[in-house]
């Protein structure tokens, strides 16, 4: 039974799951050990889900906690503290993909992901699955456990403060050239 | 380039175009990575119906009980030579006694190091008593600790231990330890994942005590807030940390001693209240994913009367913490001297019931009314002894939830 259980949630969600994770961690071995811790406290919990909330958002909530778990015994993110990510020597991309995703990570998005990690915990988390994942404010709001409101405010937080980081970046480099 | 280049749209708009990532494993990977953890050696699915603290726990098979009644034995005599050398010591033979008693801490801890991990919980277990809460009666000739764990679910679980008074005696001489002081000793020592949860204590930082406040000085690296998620776990594990003691709130600083400003607040932190309306919560049923079962508050969730709380464990809000209120039972709550009376509306056969459940549902009640510092009568009841409670009476406040057995935890 559990094996079904493995089989469906891994056919409906598991690369949802593991995108989340790595945006997460930005780490491709460490979100394959946590899609499997993710799964470990699925399936020994499975029996419990009631279905007040879907579950999809369960699954999240469950891979949001093992995302947390993960920062907290590796104390690896304090705020403003993470260490820069090189998107291009890190396996984050997969190296079987076309190029064409690779050029994807053109300055712009490299800016973009690497503002994210200046921002809040809650507000990454947010990003993450408002705009990676393209999950509902609903969906958010219960994998957060949060109002709605709360998740709305926390975007629209995380929203102002990329720009500001982004902008200043941009001045910085200006007055660099200068 | 210029200042208008970042705009809000065009940020939204390359947020949404952030490349895919796959896992590139094969899916038999990843099933065979948890088959090679056992997650399917016990098919098929078990209910986990019957399954309560681990501290009392067990299989009541023949080789368990032949083993239990040697290490009892063995576990016993030693201890009651401890007390009775500690009851009748003089000072003057404190080295001699000292010594002996060292000799008889080592027998125990190898024996506890050796079979008494299969299952040490049987020490601690009294008959079919299932329940999980500690009460005035056990206290005697030991001292409570607390810790508020963190759970599968990213919340805090408390629970409380049981430190026989001959340890506090060891480690801290004839000092009565303060709450801070049996922390600092004790969490370090404390061993988590001998009862299924994540290494979270000791706390990063220093935890000292200036008057009725617990301070916690925490390092600029510190782990705590990742998310208000992450936050809220830690101020929970705190109040069920403390909140026992004589303290009245628990001080955040930073290493200069300012206020400590986490990420999420963007401000100087206030104390974390320790007894106040915020932390008068009701209990729920919480299970970690290896199956046990604890009570610990709805998502903290407090309320401002006991009738209110009570009331509110009948209402399930979300897929975490389940009701301990039996199905179809019925009952009215009135407070009456600082005692809550809980009336059933229809006579209640607790033995009706599964008796792990049934124990659910009065030691929630118990507790929920602990934290009005209120006792409870129940009214209604078919039994006027059960479990080990007499009901003709209001029953006696319990000290903390989830009585974890000093042996597993302390190895």
């Amino acid at each position: 039974m559990k094996e079904s259980i493995f089989h469906r949630l891994y056919d409906s969600y598991h690369q949802d799951v593991f995108q989340f994770l790595i945006y997460m961690v930005k780490n491709r071995s460490v979100a394959e050990d946590l899609s499997h811790e993710v799964y470990v406290r699925v399936l020994k919990s499975y029996e419990r889900f009631q279905g007040r909330s879907s579950e999809k958002t369960w699954l999240f909530a469950i891979a949001k906690n093992v995302a947390i778990d993960y920062f907290r015994k590796n104390s690896v993110r304090s705020s403003h503290t993470f260490d820069a990510f090189n998107w291009e020597t890190e396996s984050l991309v997969s190296p079987s993909k076309t190029p064409e995703v690779l050029t994807e990570l053109n300055d712009e998005m490299r800016q973009l992901l690497d503002a994210l990690e200046e921002c809040t915990g809650d507000q990454k988390m947010v990003i993450v699955m408002r705009y990676f994942q393209e999950l509902s404010i609903a969906e958010t709001a219960a994998i957060l456990n949060w109002t709605e409101g709360k998740v709305k405010t926390t975007q629209h937080r995380a929203i102002n403060k990329l720009r500001e980081i982004l902008t200043n970046t941009t001045d910085e480099k200006e007055a660099n050239r200068k | 380039m210029s200042h208008d280049k970042w705009e809000d749209d065009k940020i939204e708009d390359l947020l949404g175009k952030v490349p895919k990532i796959h896992d590139q494993r094969s899916k038999e990977d990843v099933l065979n990575r948890l088959k090679e953890d056992g997650l399917f050696d016990d098919e098929p699915l078990s209910t986990n119906s019957q399954s309560t603290k681990p501290s009392r726990k067990f299989n009541w098979i023949p080789i368990a009980v032949s083993i239990a009644a040697v290490l009892l034995l063995a576990i016993l005599i030693p201890s009651f030579m401890n007390s009775y050398s500690s009851d009748s010591a003089e000072k003057s033979a404190g080295v001699e006694l000292s010594q002996s008693r060292e000799a008889m801490d080592k027998q125990e801890m190898e024996i506890s190091n050796s079979a008494i991990e299969e299952d040490a919980s049987v020490l601690n277990t009294q008959g079919n008593d299932v329940r999980t809460a500690v009460y005035p009666e056990e206290a005697e000739g030991n001292t409570i600790f607390q810790l508020g764990l963190s759970s599968d679910d990213g919340d805090s679980v408390p629970i409380t231990v049981l430190i026989p008074n001959d340890r506090i005696q060891q480690d801290f001489g004839d000092i009565t330890p303060s709450g801070v002081e049996l922390y600092n000793k004790y969490a370090p020592l404390f061993n988590e994942s001998a009862i299924g949860f994540m290494e979270y204590h000791p706390y990063a930082g220093t935890i000292s005590e200036l008057g009725d406040q617990v301070v916690h000085t925490l390092p600029n690296d510190q782990p705590y807030d990742y998310g208000t998620a992450s936050m809220m776990n830690y101020f929970a594990s705190l109040v069920d940390t403390f909140s026992k003691y004589s303290y009245d709130e628990v001080a955040l600083l930073d290493e200069e001693g300012d206020a400590f400003t986490f990420s999420e607040i963007g401000e100087p932190n206030a104390p974390i209240a320790l007894k106040d309306e915020s932390t008068q919560y009701n209990y729920f049923s919480y299970t970690q994913s290896d199956g046990t079962k604890y009570l610990a508050p709805n998502n903290r969730e407090a309320y401002s009367t006991v009738e209110e709380a009570i009331l509110a464990m009948k209402e399930e809000t979300n897929d975490i913490y389940q009701s301990v209120i039996l199905p179809n039972v019925e009952f009215e709550v009135n407070v009456q001297d600082q005692v809550v009376a809980v009336s059933f509306t229809e006579e209640l056969d607790l033995e009706s019931f599964d008796q792990v459940e049934a124990m659910q549902m009065i030691e929630g009640m118990l507790l929920t009314a602990a934290n009005f510092d209120m006792a409870v009568r129940f009214e209604n009841i078919l039994q006027t002894e059960w479990q080990g409670f007499d009901f003709t009476a209001a029953l006696p406040i319990p000290l903390g939830p989830n009585e974890i057995s000093y042996w597993t935890v302390f190895q």
